[in-house]
């Protein structure tokens, strides 16, 4: 970003008005007490060097007892397939809608009806998870709606195909938001371009319009199968259904308060979240790097 | 092709919405589509319960909107006009609730400040971590613009105080992304359930705590009821926040 070097030596001090180091170092503290800190001590705590009840000295009895709990294994897998799955139908479902925006926008109309369809369309990212999982009881649930309709649609809500459909919901207005940014800052003249001369839609959208979003399609969908990886609330209410590796994590804690086994699996779910946003960018740049080579 | 897309999607966000809205409105749902006949009973049943914890999590809500606008404008700020390797760094910190799961942090401040757990003080602090990369996502490019730092410089060159400049230019410029944060933050809070689990207080759940429990333990009636009334909360302030994003959107093409 471009900070106006013009403006530097004469700009508008916030320490004349303020004792601004002070002011600063009190808008941070609750970031770094009630944020980093705590991060901090999770990680110690699975260790057995953090505070009570978790402060034994150092160990890594929890880390092995966590590697070999089967139940712990088969909630990470469910967890894993459950994050990407949900995202990668998402993408397909999002990807034509962002299409479809870049040329409305080009043309300007309907606008009283788009807005409404675009908070309809944000409502589920406002929705807690726990919503979610309650849209898929009265919908496919033992006595849901679809139920009525179907048979087999009964219990749907507790079986993985369920779950996969319930994170659907959670995943795709945290895949959209992003890719229509992204949509939007293209230029319509390059497509237009290859059109007149040409190329068949499908080309345009295969050279031209793809690989200009494959960085921002990269890096979106790595973020939001981070933040469906460690997605709570929707799995709390089906709970009796598929496990996933956060209701493991609330387990240790609300069965027996196990501080340093509950903090363990919590960092193994954080590397997982962690290491999907790495990733993310990581092949996003590497995706810019070879669209902008080529 | 697409349009036909876009439909199904809409029906998909749709159909859960009005199938909770026919639940909470019969009087049995196990017999179907308003079983035993259609009824605003259910609604009233969860209201009378439902309103204090409605009032807590609505105080909740505009608190950490207040400390977001404070700290938050305070942050952004410094990290629009004074970029060197320490709000870089700070840039990484305040973004560090975005990547750690919610019900992982919530195990490390339950962990790290067990006491601070029933005044109900860690839960507005843990709203108030999650919120703020928000803020700061919404103020820093604001603040961080150069024509907006060129209009503060000219008046400053024409005799113009600080606080006249910070009333007449910089609030005023600020003022949809201050009020995109606020919006935004109002429904992360309002909602916010992951980091909630456990740093809220047990004796007084916000509304999130109340839905799971009826979840838990309710008939699907007022279970529907009770989530009919989450959301007739947050719809207007959703909309809000539509509208301002193309309010941003529009001044800046």
């Amino acid at each position: 970003m471009p900070t106006g070097s013009l403006s530097a030596p004469r700009g508008l001090r916030f320490g004349d008005v303020l004792p601004g180091a002070f002011v600063l170092v009190l808008a941070l503290a609750p970031v770094l007490l009630f944020s980093v800190y705590p991060v901090a001590v999770l990680v110690a705590n699975s260790f057995g060097v953090g505070i009570a009840p978790a402060s034994g000295g150092f160990t890594l009895e929890h880390y092995d007892r966590a590697f070999a709990s089967k139940s712990v294994s088969s909630a990470l897998g469910n967890s894993v397939l459950v994050a990407i799955g949900s995202v990668c139908i998402s993408l397909g479902l999002v990807l034509p809608i962002v299409l479809r925006q870049g040329k409305r926008s080009a043309a300007r109309r309907e606008r009283a009806s788009a807005s409404a369809a675009d908070t309809l369309l944000a409502l589920p990212m406002a929705l807690p998870g726990i919503i979610i999982g309650f849209f898929a009881i009265v919908l496919v649930g033992r006595t849901g709606l679809l139920g009525l309709i179907w048979e087999g649609f009964s219990g749907f809500a507790y079986v993985f195909g369920g779950m996969l459909v319930a994170y659907v919901y959670f995943s795709f207005p945290r895949v959209l938001g992003p890719l229509r940014g992204a949509a939007a800052a293209l230029d319509p003249a390059l497509a237009e371009c290859a059109r007149t001369l040409g190329a068949s839609r499908v080309r345009v959208f295969a050279t031209v319009t793809l690989p200009m979003l494959l960085p921002a399609v990269i890096e979106t969908c790595a973020t939001a199968s981070a933040v469906a990886l460690g997605g709570y609330g929707t799995v709390a209410t089906l709970s009796e259904g598929v496990r996933l590796l956060p209701l493991n994590v609330v387990n240790e804690l609300t069965t027996g308060y196990r501080l340093a086994d509950s903090s363990t699996l919590a960092v193994l779910l954080a590397l997982g979240a962690v290491a999907a946003i790495a990733v993310g960018r990581l092949l996003s740049r590497g995706a810019k790097w070879a669209v902008s080579r080529a | 092709m697409n349009r036909a897309v876009l439909a199904v999607v809409l029906s998909f966000v749709l159909l859960p919405i009005l199938a909770t809205a026919i639940a909470a409105t019969s009087v049995d749902f196990s017999h179907g589509p308003w079983g035993g006949g259609p009824t605003l009973d259910w609604l009233g049943y969860a209201w009378v319960p439902l309103a204090p914890v409605v009032a807590r999590s609505l105080a909740i809500a505009l608190g950490v909107v207040l400390l977001n606008l404070l700290l938050g404008g305070v942050i952004s700020w410094w990290v629009a006009r004074r970029p060197s390797w320490a709000t870089f760094l700070v840039g990484y910190l305040v973004n560090v609730p975005l990547a750690i799961p919610g019900i992982a942090l919530s195990v490390a401040l339950v962990g790290t400040f067990p006491p601070l757990r029933p005044s109900g003080f860690l839960l507005v602090m843990a709203h108030l971590v999650f919120t703020l990369p928000f803020t700061l996502a919404a103020l820093v490019p604001v603040l961080a613009d150069p024509s907006l730092r060129a209009a503060e410089d000219v008046a400053r060159s024409l005799g113009a105080s600080h606080v006249r400049v910070a009333r007449t230019i910089t609030i005023p410029a600020c003022a949809v992304g201050l009020a995109q944060a606020a919006a935004m933050v109002f429904a992360l809070s309002f909602g916010e359930f992951n980091i909630s689990f456990f740093v809220n207080p047990p004796a007084a759940p916000t509304i999130p705590f109340a839905l799971f429990d009826a979840y838990s333990t309710g008939r699907l009636e007022l279970a529907s009821a009770q989530t009919i009334i989450f959301i007739a909360f947050i719809v207007p302030v959703l909309g809000a926040i539509v509208a301002l994003q193309r309010r941003a959107g529009r001044s800046k093409t």
